[in-house]
């Protein structure tokens, strides 16, 4: 049976702001479209006994994430009831974390997270002039202001060294990669996460002139010059995986690494889902042929099954340029997405294969001349 | 009698763990980096193989 690191709970189907590159929204697939808006009282209870059965079928503990959307659509009231219902089905020892855009954290919002010991990671792109580039609102206009908001009363809240758990941002290559990385500095949060763009080799992300170019990978090595030689550095998760794995440990996340990953997806409806990033595919590129949900299936009956298993598959790499490239270790192939291509499928080199071997090959020479000094 | 005459021993290979232990992190002028040596040492005894991997879209730093 295949083990599960991460139950992705998919809480909110809709969001109040329109990302230019989102991949639930805006790269073809209109699944969303059909989920109910916000996760009913029916599949609350059927997800809490997911995971109740999941503690019961396997021994090491998974972490919840509540996603969306935005799970803080939620609202207050339900937002409680749904982590006061799961937090009671799941061990003690699990985590529950939510990914939230910011705008809607309060401090009720804050307080209900704290008792319920869920966490919160807020995306935001950088400073205001490269944020809102592209995390913009319904009505186009850009969403700092209001992120920042929500962010700084998550950094006052008396319990935010246990709320706070990180940023994620997506990498815009024509930024400053020090602006961007000292701006971050001054939010003091604990880590920051690095995120390429979404888009695969139909459909290159912007900012990505052809699939060899390395404009992404030229953005990170200067990070990575940046972050080495500071000496009170913000820790970036990224760049520390890879270092991780050249150093010959283990990768954290999926997207790099050989260590397989096991999330488990649950839409809004209650439908399982594979890996939801795969959206930006093509549109129903997360869904399994099994109608899979909560409601009706027990996960041991899924997570046992042929098709979830080829799903779980598809996070390692197939391309014969992979199997045969010296740093297969370290760059694991990249995340799954990228490697789409319509013709084959993702039996292919990741469309930041160029960009990987860059940043790896700059730290590795960075580290080993470090330890020469 | 002839006698067998078996090969050289020869030392197995260092595991990259065997020689991160060998390096003095305090010598190490990068921050980011003696930090991370220090946790790929302490992977082999870490408890917390658990569920170390997560989502792309989510950032749980700790």
């Amino acid at each position: 049976m295949i083990e599960i690191d991460t139950v992705l709970i998919k809480v909110a189907s809709r969001c109040n702001i329109n990302c230019t590159y989102c991949y639930v929204y805006n790269m073809g697939d209109t699944g969303w479209a059909d989920m109910p808006s916000h996760i009913s009282e029916e599949t609350i209870l059927a997800v809490a006994r997911a995971l109740d059965e999941l503690t019961c079928i396997q021994t090491r503990p998974f972490a919840v994430v509540l996603h969306g959307g935005e799970p803080l659509l939620l609202g207050p009231r339900k937002l409680d009831h749904v982590l006061t219902t799961l937090r009671s089905a799941a061990p003690s020892q699990c985590s529950f974390g939510l990914q939230t855009n910011g705008i809607l954290i309060t401090n009720e919002i804050l307080d209900i997270c704290s008792t319920n010991r869920t966490t919160v990671s807020v995306s935001i792109d950088g400073p205001k002039h490269i944020h809102d580039r592209v995390r913009v609102g319904h009505d186009a206009k850009g969403t700092f202001d209001k992120v920042l908001g929500g962010l700084n009363r998550l950094r006052e809240h008396r319990n935010s060294a246990f709320l706070f758990s990180g940023l994620l941002a997506v990498i815009d290559p024509q930024s400053d990669p020090r602006e961007v990385y000292d701006f971050f500095k001054t939010l003091k949060p604990p880590g920051i996460d690095f995120l390429y763009r979404d888009g695969n080799h139909a459909r290159l992300p912007e900012g990505k002139e052809f699939l060899r170019s390395t404009e992404y990978g030229q953005w990170l090595a200067r990070l990575v010059d940046i972050y080495l030689f500071d000496q009170d550095p913000l820790p970036i998760r990224f760049i520390d995986d890879l270092i991780r794995l050249i150093l010959g440990g283990k990768g954290t996340k999926d997207g790099a690494g050989l260590t397989d990953f096991g999330i488990l997806v649950i839409d809004a409806d209650g439908s399982i889902t594979k890996n939801d990033t795969l959206k930006s595919s093509f549109d129903g590129a997360d869904r399994f042929v099994h109608k899979w949900s909560v409601h009706t299936n027990c996960l041991k009956e899924i997570l046992n099954s042929d098709e979830f298993a080829d799903s779980h598959a598809l996070q390692r790499p197939t391309s014969k340029i992979c199997l045969s490239c010296p740093e297969l270790r370290v760059c694991g192939g990249g995340m799954t997405l990228h490697r789409w291509r319509d013709v084959n499928g993702y039996d292919n080199t990741s469309i930041y294969c160029a960009d990987q071997l860059l940043v790896i090959g700059h730290l590795r020479n960075q580290v080993a001349a470090i330890q020469a000094q | 009698m002839d006698t067998l005459e078996l090969p050289e021993k020869t030392e197995e290979p260092e595991t990259p763990a065997a020689k991160l232990h060998k390096i003095d992190v305090s010598k190490i002028p990068s921050p980011v980096l003696a930090r991370l040596i220090e946790e790929v040492r302490n992977e082999e005894t870490s408890p917390i193989d658990a569920y170390s991997r997560f989502h792309n879209r989510h950032n749980r730093s700790r």
